[in-house]
């Protein structure tokens, strides 16, 4: 998948409005959840959201060897990270929190690692399978991002080929995202179903033809993303 | 209910079995009291005595009001319905909402979800015997330790954003349908309790 920067950057700022309501994301973003692997409490952080049980620790340990502002006071808490609870530890949250708002090196690690986690997985999941269209990239990141990948239980919903087994690519977007919105219209979880907001903005964009994102600017959720 | 007595009921409720609840209870130890002549005679008729208890029971726990343990005053009952009932109609009017504030707003709910179980956990609790407090407590020790894992089989969206508001939305459900059963429950137990009352009174 050949992207150009600005499509590239038109289809993270998309994203980051969908997940953070901000073209540029909200990079010190601090939730708790009880989503642990046994319903443990734990902390949520950065822009597109990795967690204390999950990544979090290659996300911190990244950060700190690249000397940010908030690196050192960081280093202890490497370790402890997924040994021990974190989710109640003031100090800990504080300086995520902080170095996410205040020092551009936490951004700038972030982007590279939420790149790793999911626009590279999505790109290669889009060259496998023979898509080449900028807004078939967008759809397959959001997807990745989203859901963590195109959802097995979805592509069997409906009959459209993927272009490498001979479908036609246009097609195939098409009828994952009408599947995708009704899946998630439809889904028994009421605050779920909200998030139409993401399959409703590719659908406008295909209406319009805007395969190249080259139509701009693009309403993500009410807000105008130019790239 | 002394301080010493709640404590000493309590972790009877909580830990000791229930052929060690009898052992224990006033019934059987005067009996093996009075019939006791000699230690053998008193290790026959203590064994005996468990057993008796453990057959009579039904018959002496209705002549003998059952000990309780008395957890929070009669009357403090908190409710978070209305709390809910405003966090989930405002995540309703709410059209700009974010994947970030979907998640939390959900999250939320389970929280608080939780919390109404508890109290109503509590309420329950405070209605029943010790040996009736061990079995719950017991029955919501078991019923957590698989609440966690169902919600997490629902979910579709591993490693994605939608991952925490799937298992949020189906954890307050699950916990949604215990606190209609123990509510159920309660209601019986207050139905109960006012029967008694009322046939007490002369």
């Amino acid at each position: 998948m050949n992207l150009t920067p600005q499509q590239k950057s038109i289809c993270q700022h998309i994203v980051n409005v969908f997940e953070t309501g901000s073209i540029e994301g909200d990079y010190g973003a601090i939730s708790i959840f009880a989503d642990g692997p046994h319903g443990e409490r734990q902390v949520t952080y950065g822009r597109s959201q990795t967690t204390e049980l999950g990544n979090l620790e290659e996300l911190v340990q990244m950060y700190v060897d690249s000397h940010g502002m908030f690196s050192e006071p960081l280093r202890p808490f490497v370790a402890k990270i997924g040994a021990e609870p974190l989710v109640d530890n003031d100090q800990f949250k504080k300086l995520l929190k902080d170095a996410g708002k205040n020092d551009p090196v936490m951004r700038q690690v972030q982007d590279v690692f939420f790149d790793k986690r999911y626009f590279q997985p999505a790109m290669e999941w889009a060259d496998g399978h023979g898509f080449t269209l900028p807004l078939s990239a967008l759809v397959i990141y959001d997807s990745q991002v989203h859901s963590g990948g195109i959802l097995g239980f979805l592509r069997k919903r409906f009959a459209g080929k993927v272009p490498s087994n001979g479908g036609a690519e246009k097609v195939w977007i098409k009828q994952y995202v009408d599947t995708r919105q009704q899946w998630l219209a439809t889904h028994s979880n009421t605050i779920l179903r909200k998030t139409i907001y993401r399959t409703e903005c590719f659908t406008r964009e295909m209406d319009r033809n805007n395969w190249e994102l080259s139509q701009l600017p693009i309403d993500a959720h009410g807000v105008n993303v130019t790239g | 209910m002394t301080n010493e007595a709640r404590t000493a009921c309590c972790e009877s409720g909580r830990k000791v079995g229930a052929l060690r609840h009898y052992a224990e209870n006033d019934f059987a130890l005067r009996r093996r009291r009075n019939e006791g002549k000699n230690g053998r005679i008193i290790a026959m008729v203590g064994l005996g005595a468990v057993l008796l208890a453990l057959v009579l029971t039904p018959a002496f726990s209705q002549d003998t009001p059952p000990k309780r343990c008395e957890l929070v005053p009669e009357a403090w009952a908190p409710s978070l319905d209305q709390v809910w009932e405003y966090v989930e109609e405002k995540s309703k009017s709410e059209t700009t909402t974010s994947q970030r504030v979907l998640t939390q707003t959900s999250a939320n709910l389970a929280d608080l979800r939780d919390a109404q179980l508890f109290i109503a956990y509590v309420r329950l609790m405070q209605t029943l015997d010790v040996k009736e407090q061990g079995e719950l407590f017991e029955e919501q020790r078991r019923w957590l330790s698989k609440r966690g894992e169902s919600a997490r089989a629902s979910v579709t969206s591993k490693g994605g954003t939608l991952e925490p508001l799937e298992y949020s939305g189906a954890f307050e459900k699950i916990t949604e349908q215990r606190l209609a059963e123990l509510r159920r429950r309660l209601q019986r137990q207050g139905t109960a309790t006012q029967e008694r009352k009322e046939k007490s009174k002369p």
